[in-house]
């Protein structure tokens, strides 16, 4: 069994915010911050992910397994959108599950070994490339930082910015 | 019946022959916000506030207020591995604390996040 949890999100009661001062003192800071041109957004997401596995010893190869597995994402995710003057605009959480696939692999029967693709959650968060991002020579760079600098998306958890 | 024993108790030796594993790595900046700090509203200024928690990891312009973001991520892996059965937890903690000043460069509002279980 492999299990993941990235970040956590508070189970709170239903609540209505009248302006962000509100939304920080009841959830905290949240995990990501998004600036629009007449609008902020804060989200707050969590992932577990769960990843049950078989192994299958293989005759006559006494050190190696054949894994089988599958894995379920359970989100976690609240959505507040503000005007600049931080009174709120909309707001919306919500929970849900999917599937991660499955797959199988081969390896040492002493190593867990991860049978579904989950690179997507090991990519650093946006913020922690903020200033890395603002050391790079524009015109040398491939892709553009500005999204990242100025903070135009959300940068949630599994999706890659 | 020595025999039956003696096998019996070899199966259980093995079955629970065990390694532990377990690693954890840090990155982002480091998390002076849970350590006793005096923020006021209307009172610290931005100054006093990157004296105390050092460079944020994100700095954004929101309206006419300047935030600072810090974010420490935290990623503790944990693995017990038996013979017929393994298991792995691995838990990303992203701690943040989050900051708004007016035009003024006086605190209007900051929080930290909350956490499932305590951070060092």
């Amino acid at each position: 069994m492999v299990k993941r949890q990235y970040g956590y999100v508070e189970a709170i009661e239903s609540f209505l915010p009248r302006d962000y001062h509100e939304v920080l003192q009841q959830i905290g800071a949240p995990d990501s911050v998004a600036v629009l041109n007449d609008a902020f957004i804060f989200a707050y997401h969590s992932v577990s992910i769960d990843e049950p596995q078989l192994g299958l010893a293989i005759p006559a190869f006494d050190l190696f397994k054949f894994t089988l597995g599958s894995a379920t994402a359970t989100h976690n995710y609240h959505f507040y959108a503000f005007t600049l003057h931080g009174d709120i605009i909309n707001l919306q959480k919500t929970h849900w599950q999917n599937s991660l696939g499955e797959s199988s692999s081969f390896g040492l029967i002493f190593v867990v070994e991860e049978t579904v693709d989950l690179e997507s959650f090991e990519v650093p968060r946006a913020t922690n490339l903020w200033g890395q991002s603002l050391l790079l020579e524009t015109n040398l760079i491939e892709f553009s930082f500005e999204d990242i600098i100025l903070a135009k998306r959300l940068d949630l958890i599994g999706q890659d910015y | 019946m020595k025999k039956v024993y003696q096998t019996i108790i070899t199966m259980l030796l093995i079955s629970f022959l065990a390694a532990c594993v377990h690693y954890s790595r840090d990155s982002g900046v480091e998390n002076l916000w849970r350590q006793p700090q005096a923020f006021t509203s209307g009172i610290t200024t931005s100054k006093q506030v990157l004296a105390a928690l050092g460079p944020p990891s994100q700095v954004l312009t929101v309206g006419h207020q300047t935030v600072y973001y810090y974010l420490k991520e935290q990623v503790t892996r944990e693995g017990l591995l038996l013979l017929i059965y393994n298991e792995t937890t691995e838990v990303s903690v992203f701690d943040r604390a989050i900051f708004f000043f007016n035009e003024q460069g006086l605190l209007a509002d900051f929080s930290y996040s909350k956490m499932a279980t305590p951070v060092e």
